[in-house]
């Protein structure tokens, strides 16, 4: 039994996953031709495996093809949202460096404009 | 990785070593380098192997077979190979 696959349809990676869900079940041996663009799939019937069940086995292959196909296609849209999202999380995994001089940071307790004062003062004035 | 292999163990030694040379090719674009080594190196027990390398193909020799069902042990060998180039695919790809 024989495929023929377009490239532009299938990605090769998505064909080798797929063969490999099934090597249990059959024999596959793959070919390029470089001028068409296809890779040719050869399926063969392992010896216990039953002709009705490897009939079916085809078709299931097929359908394991556009899985495979389509879960590549997505991991393609989303490849730099997902490198986004694990450079994000690796970073957040960084100790935080002190970055203030002793000179820059802010003690609570100084009041240069005098705008800190309690509100019982504020109260009696009024 | 899945356990693939389901040849049963090899049968008696024969006396006169089969002098029948099986030759495998495998696209380059397809199969990679470490994939049909490590495939070769698995099998070794089963048959004596050299690899040849061309602009396409990856050239499998197998020669001084110690099986009994060749096409078996070819069936076997290239599902091994294929599973194998997969494996290291994500890799470097090397021809």
């Amino acid at each position: 039994m024989r495929i023929i696959l377009k490239e532009k349809l299938y990605p090769l990676e998505a064909i080798l996953n797929a063969c490999y869900s099934f090597l249990d079940q059959a024999y596959f041996f793959l070919d390029y031709d470089e001028k068409r663009k296809e890779v040719s799939v050869s399926l063969k019937k392992k010896k216990n495996i039953s002709l009705a069940k490897f009939e079916n086995l085809k078709n299931e292959f097929e359908n394991e093809l556009i899985h495979c196909a389509l879960r590549f296609q997505v991991a393609k849209n989303n490849k730099k949202i997902r490198e986004f999202i694990v450079s994000r999380a690796l970073f957040s995994l960084l100790p935080t460096m002190d970055i203030l001089t002793d000179e820059e940071k802010f003690n609570y307790n100084e009041d240069p404009l005098s705008i800190a004062a309690p509100w019982e003062k504020n109260k009696k004035e009024k | 990785m899945k356990t693939l292999l389901v040849l049963p163990p090899p049968g008696k030694k024969i006396r006169k070593k089969n002098k029948v040379t099986l030759h495998l090719k495998f696209n380059n674009k397809i199969y990679n380098n470490a994939g049909i080594r490590n495939a070769i190196s698995t099998f070794s027990d089963f048959a004596k192997f050299k690899l040849n390398n061309t602009k396409d193909y990856f050239q499998v020799v197998m020669e001084e077979i110690n099986f009994k069902d060749k096409n078996m042990l070819i069936d076997e060998f290239s599902n091994y190979a294929l599973g194998a180039s997969k494996n290291a695919f994500g890799f470097k790809r090397d021809r």
